[in-house]
């Protein structure tokens, strides 16, 4: 890698608040300066957990056992960094519910100005801040918007102004929690829309969660899949899609169809990922996995370098790449 | 459009409402035994003037007149007068502030506690704290007011000497001491409702996804406390606590009598001992329209904090 | 009146969510217990007040008047000389008695109702229910204070002592809503299956489903609530006769014994937190009677 990281979260572990349960298991990687980062596995494979383990906002009975987080200070030094300290700081989140995610008993307006309010902005900058905002994100008649309140708008409206209060702390790096998942497949292109061109606009680097790889493959940058809490293979998007050396991934890849690429079902895998806490020894892909020979299930494989800058946690890896070919 | 027409349904609620509860204390006036005229005049009196009496305030005439007649005194704001020719408007005006004091300092002490109750047990959910605190906020609504009020004058006011044994001050700094205590007694009686109630929504707004939202910009401490956190837990409490009243009257009453707080409540005790029908009446009235306010502001408050339900 | 049962929802614990409790008792059997503890050993000192105590709550002693606590007199002598402990085991009799009845009889009215609201047609079932609407949010014991006040005690009325009976009455007036609330839910739901539908359009009577479908599931929650009302109505009638409302001031009753102790505070405060601690036990025996069968009734 050339450019310096914006972002760097090392050996992340997440677990229940009693530690019984492991969530998130020794999960690393990394952010440039105006990249997107796509993250992408099924539900329960802990991307959301690694996403909100960045600004340490869990939901209760959970909590970070271990790792680094560190993020470039401003001459671009990679400094290590309580999560606290970065909300609203360098960082803010795009979440999932637009539905839910908005208070319900504030304004519009009110809404989007709060978070530059918190750093100190004043009532008239932060109004002004607000309406430019909301005319940034595309929502339409912004003057009369800022008087409303959350329920009376649509919800590709109300992701919009999600969008808007994530950009109001003016952060260097976006998250983006499933920001499309709660909306019809229309809305959903015009918010992936929106966010490319906010990006490009604004130079914004970006973490992407999502559990639809066609999502992923059209605003990602480069692709990390995780599965039972781990990363099992990471590389540009474009390789991902062309040449998946993980099974896993392969099989994501597989059942990717034209029309729907919800992971919802994965046709070409049997069975169902392990759920936190009965994650098997060894490979925790092996009992679905049809390459799996008897030494996937005696330990883990580490994530390692296969191509360059391609990375996947196949202990055949090499032998695949032979039958392949 | 709608809401124009809530309102008017509101309006027309509480006039329906408002006349049966002077219908109610009309009736007051009718089971009290012995004659409201002889009872003002004395065992002395001549039958002429008792007769006299009685045709001037309206004896004589049949229950749907008096009733009628005693509704056109209502709106001219005429109460009547005590057996002892005080008008009853004067005894109100008298005892409102006392009364006032005591609601006020219940309500203070209640609403402050039972965010602090609500907030640790909230944050400790499901611990032995809250389960602790769960068992004695149930236990504390069956410890009676005054008898708790008479402890706190025998162990606290008495030893200390910082309160005064009933009575209120009259200065500031003496109204507040004089406050203290008997805030405290009724706040026992108050707080664990409120404090339940308020556990639990404050639960569901600390888990929501818009506090996490308001969290990830970087909002915190009061900001975060006030603008996300209380104005969304506050609109179950609020309807809670209009719908608590009448319990919350009832125990200013009792605080009045434990006390020795010369306020609406003990007036009302009084009267209704010795027969003083348009003085019990006229308080009654009263505490009964404070009652139908008090509802009827909660829901405008509710609404006010929760915009989705004005519209709907 | 508050509804405490029904706001208390019981919070989850790793016993409830489990099923195995880690005790190895039911929840809430500590609460049982204890509380019927409490409340077993008030009915006794009640039903056997005059073995256990000096005999007569009424007999004066003017030359032994406001004793300390004595061999002879246990917890000392009231303003008059009467023995203190036997007028708060007599009091016992009068307080339980009260709380009983006036939540017993509201019971069972208001399950009458609910039944009628449920089965009654839509005239019928909102007009009981808009009703009880205004009685909730109606200042009833504020009026109730000024009725009694205004009436007065009056004669005793069979076994009742003065003053018992209006103010049975009046819980009568109140605490119904509950009742009918839950009894009314409880009939719909009932009368909603299928298998109670299809029985009753072939000539089920009314009585049958009551009696077989309706009562037994309606009856534990009932049984909740009737010991919670009793605790209640004991702290109300002890509340009303200390305001001098209803009961009369020298009736062996504890809100009485209180009111007529308050120039003693100072001197004999044995006078004022000896019956408010027995009401302050029973009731809270009650309470936990209640609270315990809440915790078993979620459990299961």
């Amino acid at each position: 890698m050339t450019t310096q990281p914006l972002l760097e979260v090392s050996h992340l572990t997440v677990a229940t608040a009693d530690g019984a349960v492991p969530l998130v298991d020794d999960v690393s990687f990394s952010v440039a300066p105006g990249e997107c980062l796509g993250l992408v596995g099924e539900s329960g494979s802990g991307k959301s957990l690694t996403l909100r383990s960045i600004l340490d906002l869990f939901p209760t009975a959970v909590q970070r056992t271990g790792g680094r987080i560190r993020m470039a200070d401003d001459s671009g030094v990679l400094t290590d960094r309580d999560p606290r300290g970065l909300r609203g700081n360098g960082v803010s989140m795009v979440f999932q519910e637009p539905m839910s995610s908005l208070n319900p008993s504030m304004r519009i307006g009110d809404l989007v100005a709060a978070g530059a309010r918190a750093r100190g902005l004043s009532k008239r900058d932060a109004a002004r801040l607000a309406l430019g905002l909301l005319t940034e994100v595309g929502i339409p008649e912004p003057e009369q918007r800022l008087r409303a309140w959350p329920h009376q708008l649509s919800g590709g409206q109300r992701q919009r102004v999600m969008i808007a209060m994530a950009l109001s702390v003016e952060p260097r790096l976006l998250l983006c929690d499933e920001p499309t998942t709660a909306l019809d497949a229309t809305i959903q292109d015009q918010i992936l829309g929106l966010l490319e061109r906010l990006r490009r606009e604004r130079g914004l680097a970006v973490v992407f969660v999502s559990h639809d790889l066609g999502v992923i493959a059209r605003i990602a940058d480069r692709t990390a899949v995780m599965y039972a809490g781990t990363i099992v293979e990471e590389a540009a998007t474009d390789t991902v899609i062309a040449h998946p050396r993980h099974p896993y991934t392969r099989a994501l890849v597989e059942s990717m169809p034209a029309t729907d690429r919800r992971l919802d079902r994965l046709p070409t895998i049997p069975g169902a990922p392990p759920a936190a806490g009965m994650w098997p020894e060894g490979c925790r892909f092996a009992p679905r996995c049809r390459f799996a020979v008897e030494a996937c299930t005696v330990s883990r494989p580490p994530l390692v370098g296969v191509a360059d800058d391609h990375a996947s946690a196949c202990l055949r890896d090499r032998e695949l790449v032979e039958i392949a070919s | 459009m709608i809401y124009i027409r809530s309102i008017a349904n509101r309006v027309g609620q509480l006039i329906v409402v408002l006349l049966a509860v002077t219908l109610a204390v009309f009736v007051l006036t009718q089971v009290a035994p012995g004659d409201a005229a002889r009872l003002r005049l004395g065992p002395r009196a001549s039958e002429e003037s008792v007769e006299a009496l009685r045709q001037e305030l309206g004896l004589d005439r049949s229950l749907p007149e008096q009733y009628l007649e005693y509704l056109g005194r209502l709106l001219r704001g005429d109460l009547g007068t005590s057996v002892n020719g005080r008008p009853v408007t004067e005894i109100i005006a008298q005892g409102i502030g006392p009364t006032f004091w005591l609601l006020a300092g219940t309500l203070v002490v209640s609403v402050v506690s039972a965010i602090g109750i609500a907030w640790v047990a909230a944050m400790k959910r499901d611990g032995g704290f809250d389960h602790g605190l769960r068992l004695v906020l149930l236990l504390s609504l069956f410890l009676p007011t005054f008898w708790v009020g008479f402890l706190l004058l025998r162990f606290i006011a008495i030893p200390t000497g910082w309160f005064p044994v009933g009575g209120l001050g009259d200065s500031p700094g003496e109204l507040f001491a004089s406050l203290v205590l008997p805030s405290i007694a009724g706040a026992i009686a108050l707080t664990p409702i409120l404090a339940r109630s308020l556990r639990s929504s404050l639960i569901d707004v600390l888990d929501s996804e818009y506090v996490a939202v308001a969290r990830s910009l970087g909002i915190r401490g009061r900001t975060l406390f006030v603008d996300h956190v209380i104005r969304n837990a506050a609109g179950p409490v609020v309807t809670l606590l209009a719908l608590n009243t009448a319990y919350l009257f009832f125990g200013v009453v009792i605080l009045e009598w434990t006390f020795d707080i010369g306020g609406l409540g003990s007036a009302l005790i009084t009267a209704s001992t010795t027969q003083d029908v348009y003085v019990v009446q006229g308080i009654t009235l009263l505490f009964a329209v404070g009652v139908v306010v008090a509802n009827l502001a909660g829901e405008l408050l509710s609404d006010a904090l929760d915009p989705r339900g004005a519209q709907s | 009146m508050i509804d405490v049962s029904t706001a208390s929802p019981a919070p989850a614990t790793a016993a409830a969510t489990d099923g195995v409790p880690r005790s190895g008792l039911k929840r809430g059997t500590g609460k049982l217990i204890v509380g019927s503890t409490i409340v077993t050993v008030f009915v006794l000192a009640a039903l056997f007040a005059p073995w256990i105590t000096l005999g007569d709550p009424q007999a004066q002693d003017l030359a032994n008047r406001l004793a300390a606590p004595s061999a002879q007199h246990w917890l000392g002598t009231d303003s008059l000389g009467r023995d203190v402990w036997t007028r708060l085991v007599f009091a016992a009799q009068v307080d339980l008695r009260v709380g009983i009845l006036g939540a017993v009889i509201p019971a069972i009215l208001g399950t009458l109702i609910g039944i009628a609201a449920g089965f009654g047609n839509r005239v019928v079932d909102s007009s009981i229910m808009r009703f009880s609407d205004v009685i909730v949010a109606f200042p009833l014991f504020i009026f109730f204070l000024a009725l009694v006040g205004l009436v007065g005690p009056g004669e005793g009325f069979w076994f009742l002592g003065p003053g018992e009976l209006p103010i049975i009455i009046g819980f009568a007036l109140i605490s119904w809503v509950v009742y009918a609330r839950l009894m009314r839910t409880e009939v719909r739901r009932v009368r909603s299956l299928d298998y109670v539908r299809a029985a009753e359009t072939g000539g089920l009577p009314r009585r049958r489903v009551i009696v077989g479908h309706v009562l037994p599931n309606a009856m534990n929650q009932t049984f909740v609530y009737v010991f919670v009302d009793i605790g209640l109505a004991i702290v109300a009638v002890s509340t009303l006769a200390f305001l001098g409302v209803g009961i009369p001031l020298d009736t062996p009753e504890w809100g009485a014994m209180i009111s007529s102790a308050r120039g003693y505070i100072n001197t004999n405060w044995w006078l004022i937190v000896a019956p408010g601690a027995a009401i302050a036990t029973l009731a809270v025996g009650l309470a936990l009677i209640g609270d315990g069968l809440d915790d078993r009734l979620k459990q299961s």
